[in-house]
């Protein structure tokens, strides 16, 4: 039988095939047809009449290596990196086919490939993320996630698509509340632990990383109702399902081409290449979603695709029928340039257009009393280019740039209430005379920030067999520049949101955020992968690669560094038998502080001096001084994360099995040090006047008074620690009953440590502030923060191909959940006292109860140190899908399909209460076929 | 044969869509099993330990242009899926959207006043691999219901622990049902399995007390069947677990919500602006069953019987572990049916079954009381379906049904009880007309008495909230009633497989008073109409 070359000509291919080689491939492989290593060989054939199918696309994922099934459906790739691999079959008029394959270190494997026009009429469809490692160009652990399964999962953005690794719960579809991931971390009792791992994962999208870093939409303190993901992670439900091609969740020690990370990176593909116009429609009982993703070849060498994905949801059903809209639309374009040399074009250009709007709406009632409401938009255009350009047989220059720009406007008012408080305007400091605000108003703040980003990087790629193994070289340099331009946060000065005043803390004051400085952002990296056959199947695998990361001390790249990271990462694998292989990663990365953090809000103290509020307004007086306590800290910088994992991958036969072991500490995560100070606060005598007056002040001050204080400066203080097991388990299908199980675990336990100290709640410490006559205060060592979470989910899959029919039932099985603070509550647990100068007074454990601490020895508030644990429970969500006519697919799917209620606060149980159920339908119909298209 | 067809059969998800009148609340539970006709019969959703008192309707009609014929069948009377690779042959598509709407004062407290539904479904059947057979289909329906009280999916049911409130804002319902049966011929063995799982949420569009309720129903349903010669033996075992929870809240006015039990006089809770009201019910049900079938003589001959039980819990805490109201009930069926070809393609189906349920109920707190509820029912349904080809064009149809109802309500809390014994006769004729080969219409009509004979407690000498939501429910069953009904299809065959098909229907019942009137008996009379498309293959 005829192989195909793996050159391809355009002139004897035809149209389709060029182009789905312009859409699918970088370039062509550099394969010999008479290399004997590392070859895949089969047939494809089509899944219902069994009949060869010529003119395939045979390609594997992440490696410049194709080919064309020849008219007996025959195909051959060589050439191949040992170990498990993605086998990616294409031909327009069947469904795309992604066929997980492990290629050994000699010889040859043989794997026949079916094609359908319905990814459900074939045998063993993909419904989870691949057990084995299969990550382009990335040896640490991570999972991915391919359109196939992400078509199986009833959600309607990434969020629900990251359900399908391991140790993520289950999600129910919607929209409603923003989407964060953080990976690898188990909640603990406060929610600083899981915003801080969110913050710490990255999501690349189309080889851009998306950021959060700028995002300042932070409500005033005191003001709810207003919510965003500012201060965590990208808020995922600006990235709909429906137009991803695929995921890559790299949870191990990454490559060094990513950065700007502690826990992981989300790396999202969205779909683009020919591809039938493919309509779905999503519905369920809050959510209504409709996409058409759709592309064409035109002029020979070009590509376009569009993709459009509008989703109507409903915020709270039922109680206010608020509805809330999301908008994207999406425009690829590729052109190949150049001759073609060894099977593709010499530069090959892909150029991205996306634009998201996001809107809530909580709407003005007129019965409502409070004059509630609070809304949110969100516009995200982003344009993005990625140039690859051929040099030679194995080597290649990737250039990409981005723009990306985003507006977020927030409003917010309600009616507020205030007894008789004085308050000033002023934003120096000094003393003047103050307002009172008393009674009820209207009040309203907005918060509007236009965050931007620049983004560039140049990397070369190079290959070849040097000193005898086979190497992949990829160095590159990346330059990021971020800021927000935004008008800020904003009020009417004289109806200010916030009420809570004690009389030292004043209200914060507008601020535009186009004030505050740009971060830039340079990174350099080199990174090897290493692959080399041993004796027998055994082969070895290593990427050794490093980073440096440099945070500039202005605003463009030309200044100096202000922080700088060096990050080596090393993993390697072994392959000791042809079923078995072992694996282990050991690395550091870094993430960049919040820009709000950088250049946090100034505190605006506003002390009280006269409060003079007799009942005839023109009497009143109210004097206060302005101090200004600048909190920002220069020495801030990145937060380190260190990595380390082992484990092990099985096949046996159609078993799949691996299992890793990590453990990672991110030190100098941002989190606030409180610095301890004092504020002089004069007290005058009023001098009567006249009626309708107000009285005089008589200076000098009478006497003064010192209130302390106590300052938050972020600084890297925080230890986020993380260390768990990973367990994934595919087992062979039942034949009998055409099932097969799945199994994907994790044991995780999560610990911070805050820096800083604690005096014992807000509460207590305000009482110090206005008690003159209280000389001290104790302080403690903040708590030790934990979390266990041991998470199991066992996927049942019944499939009929001849039916088309594919039934999927998870069940999530929390096996233990704990939730921990660890610190000494006892009277003797004080660390020192704070005096009312400000100063902090440590004192050693053997002097505590001595008899001159006795006012220090108070029980310990707003702690919890009991262990709370929940019971194990379950709850399993199913999902139905059959085709339908004209390749159409229809499925049901049902989330928490039993109700299942989970658990309440009770004595030392811990809630674990699951989202009720939701059930829904969708819709998938090609258009193409219903028009009576190309088949 | 490929590795594909050769596996297959064993086990797929499949449905089957009950028509009719709306009933309210049986969109979220199971359909009610009928005698003769495989709609709804064979589902694994099939009710469990529940005799639901249905409102006054007339028998299914025999849609001769859309609906297979009724069969009789170890799987078509009684739902076990192992005998369906012994006893279906053919292929069976229908893809179906029906919009319907009732309406009339002739109803019970715990009914809508109006009712608005469109559901559309597909379902089908066909054997696979040769030795074996799916069925199954899936539906979505959408329903408006004006100034319903009920807070339960369905509040007719044999259990006495309901709940209600005096908002009687209208309700929004979505609801999804998936069913399906595998069965699979191993030798003379077959083995089965049927699934089924059926949700439903609503919520009150704008309200001052907005109120949310969802349902869930799982089950399932395993089958072994042996046969031997022209006998097949069969024995099934069923399961489900039902879970619904109601969520009120009192936001911007006062309500109150009745916990109804038996005939004791409810006692309002009452719900001050801001607060809220939970109610949660578990109900797990289980049979087990034997069945034999035999053909001799052109006649398929069904004999079975089945034992069941039920257990229901409701709770009104958020709390871990709530106290409890319980009703728990056990009881059988017997049944017969028999199908027979008859001379120039005609055919007739007529069973008979005997359905007996009796529980006991207790509450939460009252515990050391003992039983404060008894109930028990008997219901004797006797029915057949008559299909005939007066000539080349033409095709009758006739359904007829006798019902027998036997129930009993004891309260020793009120120390009230009641004794209805209800007969229900039915009859339904329709007539086909193939115009062209291509084009045929159809026109059916169907009448239907209730006639009661029995004792209720007197309401005259019972308390204000019994005489609003119990009392007007017992006499609305004393009550003779009559029913009429009357549908009109045609269907056009688009290609030599494919017709599409378009029908009307119209129903109305009303109450027949002679002689003294029941207190508190709802007068008026209460109308219905559908209007459906249909696509079969």
């Amino acid at each position: 039988v005829p192989f195909a070359r793996s050159g391809i000509s355009w002139q004897r291919t035809g149209l389709a095939a060029l182009t789905a080689i312009l859409l699918q491939q970088s370039a062509v492989g550099a394969q010999e047809p008479g290399d004997t290593s590392g070859v895949v060989t089969g047939r494809v054939t089509d899944a219902v009449t069994g009949e060869p199918v010529a003119a395939v696309l045979l390609r594997i994922e992440g490696i410049e290596l194709s080919t064309l099934s020849d008219t007996a459906g025959v195909y051959r790739l060589s050439g191949i990196p040992p170990g498990p691999q993605i086998l990616r079959a294409q031909r327009i008029g069947y469904a795309f086919s992604r066929v997980p394959i492990t290629v050994p270190a000699r010889g040859a494997l043989v794997r026949d490939v079916s094609l359908a026009q319905s990814a459900l009429q074939l045998e063993g469809v993909v419904v989870t993320a691949d057990p084995s490692g299969r990550a382009e160009g990335e040896l640490g652990t991570a999972s991915v996630v391919g359109r196939e399964a992400i078509a199986q999962q009833p959600t309607t953005s990434l969020s629900g698509v990251l359900s399908l690794i391991p140790g993520m719960p289950l999600q129910p579809p919607g929209l409603e509340e923003p989407q964060q991931v953080g990976l690898r971390a188990a909640p603990t009792t406060v929610t600083a632990s899981a915003a801080l791992a969110a913050f710490g994962t990255t999501i690349v999208l189309d080889g851009v990383p998306l950021s959060n870093n700028t995002n300042l939409q932070i409500p005033p303190s005191g003001v709810y109702g207003l919510s965003g993901a500012a201060g965590g992670g990208i808020d995922l439900r600006r990235l709909p399902a429906s137009t991803i091609e695929r995921v890559e969740v790299i949870r191990g020690v990454p490559s060094a081409r990513y950065g700007d990370l502690t826990q992981g990176a989300v790396v999202v593909e969205t779909r683009a290449g020919v591809i039938d116009p493919d309509v779905a429609v999503q519905f369920d009982s809050r959510t209504l979603n409709a996409s058409l993703v759709a592309g064409r070849d035109f002029l020979s060498t070009q590509t376009l695709t569009g993709s459009a994905d509008v989703t109507r949801y409903l915020v709270s059903p039922g109680l206010t029928d608020d509805r809330a809209h999301r908008f994207t639309f999406g425009l690829a374009h590729r052109v190949g340039f150049g001759a073609e040399r060894r099977g593709g074009p010499a530069l090959l250009v892909d150029t991205r257009f996306d634009l998201s709007h996001l809107r809530e709406d909580r709407a003005l009632r007129p019965e409502d009393f409070t004059q509630f409401t609070t809304w949110n938009r969100e516009w995200m255009f982003r344009f993005a280019n990625r140039s690859r350009l051929r040099l030679g047989d194995r080597a290649r220059l990737n250039l990409t740039l981005s723009l990306t720009r985003e507006h977020q406007k927030s409003y917010w008012q309600t009616s507020q209430t205030s007894g008789a408080m004085p308050f000033t305007d002023r934003l120096t400091e000094g003393r003047s005379v103050g307002y009172f605000i008393a009674g009820q108003y209207l009040a309203w703040l907005t918060l509007d920030g236009d965050p931007w980003q620049m983004y560039g990087r140049l990397e070369t790629e190079l290959g070849g067999s040097w000193f005898g193994p086979e190497h992949r070289l990829v160095t590159g340099v990346e330059l990021k520049r971020e800021w927000n331009a935004g008008p800020g946060y904003r009020f009417d000065i004289a109806q200010p949101p916030q009420i809570s005043f004690d009389g030292v803390r004043g209200f914060d004051r507008p601020r535009p955020f186009s004030e505050i400085p740009a971060l830039a952002t340079t990174a350099l990296y080199a990174d090897d992968r290493i692959t080399h056959a041993l004796a027998g199947d055994m082969f070895v695998a290593l990427q050794a690669g490093v980073r440096l990361d440099l945070l500039h001390r202005g605003t463009t790249w030309v200044t100096a560094a202000r922080d700088a990271v060096v990050e080596p990462r090393l993993n390697a694998e072994l392959s000791l038998l042809s079923w078995l292989r072992l694996r282990g990663g050991w690395g550091r990365t870094a993430k960049l502080p919040r820009l709000d953090h950088l250049y946090p809000a100034p505190v605006y103290y506003d002390l009280v001096n006269v409060n003079w509020y007799p009942s005839d307004p023109a009497e009143r007086l109210a004097v206060l001084t302005t101090f200004i306590e600048d909190r920002t800290n220069p020495d801030l910088g990145f937060s380190v994360a260190t990595k380390a994992e082992a484990g092990f991958e099985m096949e046996i036969g159609d078993a799949v099995i691996s299992a890793v072991a990590y453990r990672q500490r991110v030190t100098g995560g941002v989190g606030q040090q409180p610095e301890p100070g004092l504020l002089l606060r004069d007290h005058y005598v009023l001098q009567p006047t006249n009626p309708g007056m107000p009285p005089n002040i008589i200076e000098p001050p009478d006497y003064a008074d010192t209130i302390p204080i106590v300052t938050e400066r972020p600084a890297n203080n925080t230890v986020l620690s993380t260390r768990g097991v990973e367990l994934t388990a595919f087992l062979p299908e039942i034949a009998l009953l055409r099932t097969r199980f799945e199994l994907q675990g994790a044991w995780i336990e999560t610990e911070t440590e805050e820096g800083g100290l604690d005096v014992g709640g807000a509460t207590r410490f305000r009482d110090f502030q206005l008690t003159p006559s209280q000389q001290r205060i104790p302080y403690w060592k903040p708590p030790v923060r934990g979390g266990r979470s041991v998470l199991a989910t066992y996927r049942i899959i019944h499939q009929q191909p001849e039916l088309g029919l594919v039934i999927t039932a998870a069940i999530q099985h929390n096996v233990s959940d704990r939730v921990w603070d660890e610190a000494a509550t006892d009277t003797l647990a004080f660390a020192g006292y704070m005096t009312r100068a400000g100063q902090l007074v440590p004192v050693p454990p053997e002097q505590r109860a001595d008899p001159q601490y006795a006012d220090l020895r108070r029980s310990r508030t707003g702690l919890l140190v009991d262990l709370r644990t929940t019971p194990a429970d379950w709850m399993m969500s199913l999902q139905v899908a059959k085709t339908m006519p004209f390749d159409g697919r229809l499925s049901f799917w049902a989330f928490n399909a039993f109700d299942r209620r989970g658990f309440y606060v009770e004595g030392t149980v811990q809630a674990r209460l699951y989202t009720s159920t939701r059930f829904g339908l969708e819709l998938t119909l090609p258009l193409g076929s219903v028009l009576g298209g190309e088949q | 044969m490929n590795r594909a067809t050769a596996r297959a059969g064993a086990v797929a998800a499949l449905l089957a869509i009950r028509s009719g009148v709306i009933t309210p609340g049986v969109a979220a539970q199971g359909a009610e099993r009928s005698v003769v006709g495989w709609e709804g019969s064979a589902s694994a959703l099939i009710s469990i330990g529940d005799l639901e008192r249905r409102a006054a309707q007339t028998a299914a009609h025999p849609n001769l242009l859309t609906a297979p014929a009724a069969r009789a069948g170890l799987y078509w009377t009684l739902g076990n899926p192992a005998a369906l690779p012994f006893e279906l042959q053919d292929s069976y598509t229908q893809f179906h959207a029906q919009l319907r709407d009732e309406d009339g004062d002739y109803r019970r407290p715990l009914d809508a006043a109006a009712t608005r539904e469109f559901e559309i479904s597909a379902s089908g059947w066909r054997p696979i691999g040769g030795a074996g057979a799916v069925s199954g289909g899936v539906s979505v329906r959408r329903s408006s219901m004006d100034r319903i009280a009920a807070d339960v999916g369905e509040p007719h049911s044999m259990s006495p622990h309901l709940f209600a409130d005096t908002s009687a804002s209208s309700l929004g319902r979505t609801g999804a049902r998936v069913d399906g049966a595998g069965g699979w011929r191993v030798g003379g063995w077959g083995l089965g399995v049927a699934v089924g799982y059926e949700t439903w949420t609503t919520r009150t569009p704008v309200s001052l007390v907005p109120r949310f309720q969802r349902g869930v129903l799982p089950a399932a349903t395993a089958g072994i069947a042996r046969r031997v010669g022209s006998i097949v033996i069969a024995a099934h075992a069923r399961w489900q677990a039902e879970t619904e929870t109601l969520s009120l809240s009192a936001r911007r006015a006062s309500a109150l919500v009745y916990t109804l039990a038996g005939y004791t006089e409810p006692v309002p809770v009452e719900l001050a602006p801001g607060a809220g009201y939970y109610r949660r019910l578990e109900r797990d049900a289980a049979a087990a069953g034997l069945g034999v079938s035999l053909e001799t003589g052109g006649i398929r001959w069904v004999g079975f019987g089945e034992l069941t039980r039920s257990h229901e819990r409701q709770s009104w805490q958020l709390a871990n572990d709530p106290p409890l109201d319980r009703w728990d009930a056990t009881g059988h069926v017997l049944g017969v049916s028999a199908e027979a070809g008859l001379a120039g393609s005609g055919r007739l189906v007529a069973g008979a079954r005997w359905t007996h349920l009796s529980g006991d109920a207790a509450r939460a707190g009252l515990e050391e009381e003992g039983v404060l509820f008894r109930g028990a029912h008997d219901a004797v349904d006797v029915g057949l379906d008559l299909r005939l080809r007066p000539g080349v064009r033409w095709e009758t149809g006739a359904r007829a049904a006798i019902r027998y109802d036997d129930d009993l309500g004891d309260d020793a809390i009120a120390r009230v009880r009641s004794a209805l014994r209800t007969w229900r006769p039915s009859l339904v004729i329709e007539a086909a007309y193939d115009v062209s080969g291509r084009l045929a219409f159809s026109v059916g009509a169907g009448v239907a008495w209730r006639t009661p004979i029995g004792s209720i407690p007197n309401p005259v000498s019972l308390g204000e909230g019994y005489r609003e939501w119990l009392a007007p429910e017992l006499s609305y069953y004393a009550t003779s009633a009559s029913m009429r009904s009357v549908r009109v299809a045609a269907r056009w065959l688009a290609t030599a497989g494919t017709g599409i098909a378009l029908e009307v229907q119209y129903s109305d019942t009303g109450p027949r008073f002679g002689g003294e009137q029941i207190p508190f008996a709802p007068q008026g009379d209460r109308r219905g109409w559908g209007v459906g498309v249909s696509v079969i293959r």
